[in-house]
């Protein structure tokens, strides 16, 4: 009896302390959404009322809890951004008034719908000269190596560095809407900028406050996709051109990435059922812009040229990442860099298949005996994705050549009194050129 | 020429301005008087020369975040703005209007918005009591101005259109005189994007690819305690950054984006189609170009347009043509 309640606890807390889910996504801080955040913190303040209790207004911003928050990016330029891993980093942080002042900041705080995230061991990088970024205690930290001097204002940061980039990876909870956003605590430290080699004291100033960032990695867009778009016909297609992009981003295939990121846009403007892009496909379209972003950041530390491969290089010299001719889908062959840091595909020998249901070189896809070409939007017996101009209406197609489906056949199934509906041999839409008015 | 029909303009704002300010009427012989008199005979019924049409939205996402938006610049900017925004009961004040936070709120809603005309204009819709200093506070804001003729449009639901007035465009809750809040607007609308407001008024200074900073006089509302009688309402006069959505906007976005010349003269075709068929009154033929715009920008994306310029130009003509199929038989010809 007494086994049998044991069990019965292990297996009821087993199933309590089940661990949420974690992902580990890709998040970038710019220099503008650092600064804006000090004034969205301090309104933020201003709106608990009681809950910041002792929140005085400054020029230029508040203070409370013994921390002013106020002229950051103009009086004070920024000297580091930490990123903290939730209220518990308070106590460690704020030790004034014997723990007074971060118990109210961890209350304040606490009331922000901060993101519980673990911070990893690397992965943090930044494209700003001068700026390194370090593993610290909750968090991760990325700092100017003149915050310390005395004499140079080398690396401060103001509003004319907003597009600048503060890049880390998280392990956060899944959001309960696809493209949602994740609010991360951060600590800014500014320093007043000197205007005579330090001959006098800086200011210093640091402050809290709490940062909206959405994830910049390609698995965001099958959320997206999967729980945006209501039809699924679209959503199938473009689950289809997903996974063709993560596969050429695993290949490092950055030309290949951005053709498809280009071609689903362009195909979400082109079959909303309506004069504009739903909001739910809008969405998709940010998703797709953010993954952009993540894939033009470059650390300030890379040189195409320097021998190793880093972030937004597919290769670096002899650096292929461990990629080989064989491992892309080649027969045999040598794998080389190219001077701009692109995979060279030229000396590889390329023995592709098409049928064996394997995509390989030169092929676009290969759904095996799927293969077909009859099938709307399916992959071609050339191993070719479906294109405008192969005979077949797919669905991103109003028309092929003198084909115009079911529906429409004419000017007046468009709702013009006459004239002449063609196609576009281009996009394969309908062209209305020639179609009458009728005033 | 222009500059003097500005001044026109200004001087009957003027007059109104320091006929509230000041403490009693000036005497009708008195220099000040003539002062007055002659601010008010030439400012009547003139619009600048380099005025322009132009058209904004709103959505309820956009109104029910606007009054944070705003305290978090009005905070940042407090230094210069001095006496002007302050702290009231948990909220901002900004000039002498309270801002409280509707996102931090739930039980506050937002039953009545005006698009106000700029740091003159705003003070003789407001009433006495929020208008002392709000022209210096909007002036201090770099609040744009606008000029009549304006019209507003609403397509939210429970929401009308109120009787229009000089220097302000205003929508208003059906039941709003009666503090029935049905349709009322709280922070669960925050993920509303859909614009629910259209207003377009000819604009005193053209905002090129940026947003113009416009006065906004939202008024939210507690529930209402006794039946009939509205619930207590405070009165926030913000500046919102808005976007222009319209074919104006996308001529803009074209001529600052870095493009090869045969896709500048494609884009500014189909621009140009837009127009004409603006001109001859089918707003749905328009929408279509538009939409063709924006996908002709998506195919080139990433071949011949960067690709945040890209993005900024497939948002703005999406806003767009979402502008010109607002209304339900807008919508309808659209489709």
């Amino acid at each position: 009896m007494q086994l049998i309640a044991r069990i019965a606890a292990i297996v009821t807390l087993l199933a309590v302390a089940q661990p949420v889910r974690a992902d580990l996504m890709t998040f970038q801080m710019t220099v503008g959404d650092a600064l804006a955040s000090v004034g969205e913190t301090n309104a933020f303040l201003v709106s608990l009322g009681k809950n910041a209790r002792g929140l005085k207004l400054v020029p230029g911003g508040t203070k409370f809890a013994g921390i002013t928050c106020a002229g950051f990016g103009d009086v004070y330029k920024l000297g580091s951004v930490t990123v903290l891993d939730g209220p518990a980093a308070f106590a460690e942080r704020v030790t004034t008034k014997k723990g007074k002042d971060a118990a109210l900041l961890a209350t304040a705080f606490g009331l922000a719908g901060l993101t519980p995230w673990a911070p990893p061991t690397t992965e943090a990088e930044t494209d700003r000269q001068l700026w390194a970024a370090t593993q610290v205690s909750h968090g991760v930290k990325f700092a100017t190596e003149s915050l310390d001097d005395t004499g140079t204002n080398d690396g401060l940061l103001d509003a004319s560095s907003s597009a600048g980039i503060f890049r880390f990876r998280a392990q956060v909870p899944p959001t309960a809407a696809a493209g949602a956003s994740y609010r991360f605590l951060v600590e800014l430290v500014g320093r007043t900028a000197s205007i005579d080699s330090g001959l006098v004291a800086f200011g210093r100033q640091r402050c809290f406050t709490f940062v909206d960032l959405v994830p910049v990695d390609v698995s965001v867009l099958d959320r997206l996709v999967n729980e945006s778009l209501e039809d699924a016909q679209v959503r199938n297609g473009l689950a289809s051109r997903v996974a063709l992009l993560k596969t050429a981003l695993l290949r490092r295939d950055f030309v290949t990435s951005l053709d498809i990121m280009a071609y689903i846009v362009g195909h979400l403007i082109a079959r909303s059922p309506e004069h504009a892009i739903p909001a739910a496909a809008r969405r998709v379209v940010t998703g797709v812009f953010d993954v952009r972003r993540g894939l033009d950041f470059r650390p300030a530390t890379a040189a195409c040229g320097n021998g190793t491969r880093e972030t937004g290089e597919a290769c670096d010299g002899t650096d292929l990442g461990g990629f080989t001719c064989v491992s892309l889908g080649y027969a045999s062959g040598t794998l080389t860099c190219e001077p701009s840091c692109l995979l060279s595909y030229g000396n590889c020998v390329a023995m592709p298949v098409c049928g064996n249901g394997v995509v390989e070189i030169n092929e676009e896809c290969d759904h095996g005996a799927q293969n077909s070409n009859t099938a709307p939007d399916g992959c071609r017996t050339s191993c070719k994705r479906s294109f405008c101009g192969d005979g077949v209406i797919d669905i991103f197609e109003d028309c092929e050549g003198n084909n115009f489906g079911g529906d429409v056949q004419n000017c007046k199934d468009l709702g013009y009194e006459g004239g002449t509906l063609k196609c576009d041999p281009v996009y394969c839409e309908y062209d209305d050129e020639r179609c009458d008015e009728g005033d | 020429m222009a500059w003097i029909r500005s001044t026109r303009w200004y001087g009957a704002r003027l007059l109104v301005l320091l006929l509230l300010i000041l403490p009693r009427v000036p005497r009708l012989v008195s220099p000040t008087f003539l002062l007055l008199t002659g601010l008010f005979v030439g400012g009547f019924g003139s619009v600048p020369a380099n005025a322009a049409e132009r058209t904004f939205v709103l959505a309820p996402s956009v109104l029910v975040s606007a009054p944070d938006l705003f305290g978090a610049k009005a905070l940042s900017r407090s230094a210069t703005l001095g006496r002007a925004v302050g702290l009231k009961r948990g909220a901002i004040r900004f000039a002498k209007g309270v801002c409280p936070s509707l996102l931090a709120d739930p039980t506050r809603r937002i039953t009545r918005v005006r698009l106000l005309g700029g740091p003159v204009g705003a003070p003789l819709v407001v009433g006495r009591s929020l208008a002392t200093g709000l022209t210096s506070a909007l002036t201090l804001m770099n609040t744009a101005t606008w000029f009549a003729p304006a019209s507003g449009t609403t397509r939210q639901a429970q929401w009308i259109s109120e009787a229009p007035v000089s220097d302000a465009i205003g929508f208003a809750t059906t039941g709003f005189a009666t503090g029935d809040q049905t349709g009322a607007l709280g922070g669960s609308d925050a993920v509303k994007t859909s614009p629910g407001f259209r207003m377009v008024v000819n604009l005193g200074s053209d905002p090129g690819i940026d947003t113009a900073e416009l006065a906004v006089a939202v008024t939210t509302e507690l529930p209402s305690k006794k039946l009939g009688k509205p619930g207590k309402r405070t009165e926030c006069i913000l500046v919102a950054s808005l976007e222009p959505v319209d074919l104006e906007a996308l001529r803009d976005l074209v001529a600052a984006t870095p493009l090869g010349t045969v896709t500048r003269n494609r884009l500014n075709f189909i621009l140009n189609t837009a127009q004409t068929f603006l001109d001859r009154g089918k707003g749905a033929r328009a929408a279509r170009n538009i939409r063709t715009f924006a996908l002709e920008v998506a195919q080139r994306s990433e071949t011949e347009i960067a690709p945040s310029f890209a993005e900024a130009m497939i948002n703005r003509a999406n806003a767009a043509a979402e502008a010109l199929c607002f209304t339900a038989a807008e919508k309808a010809s659209c489709n």
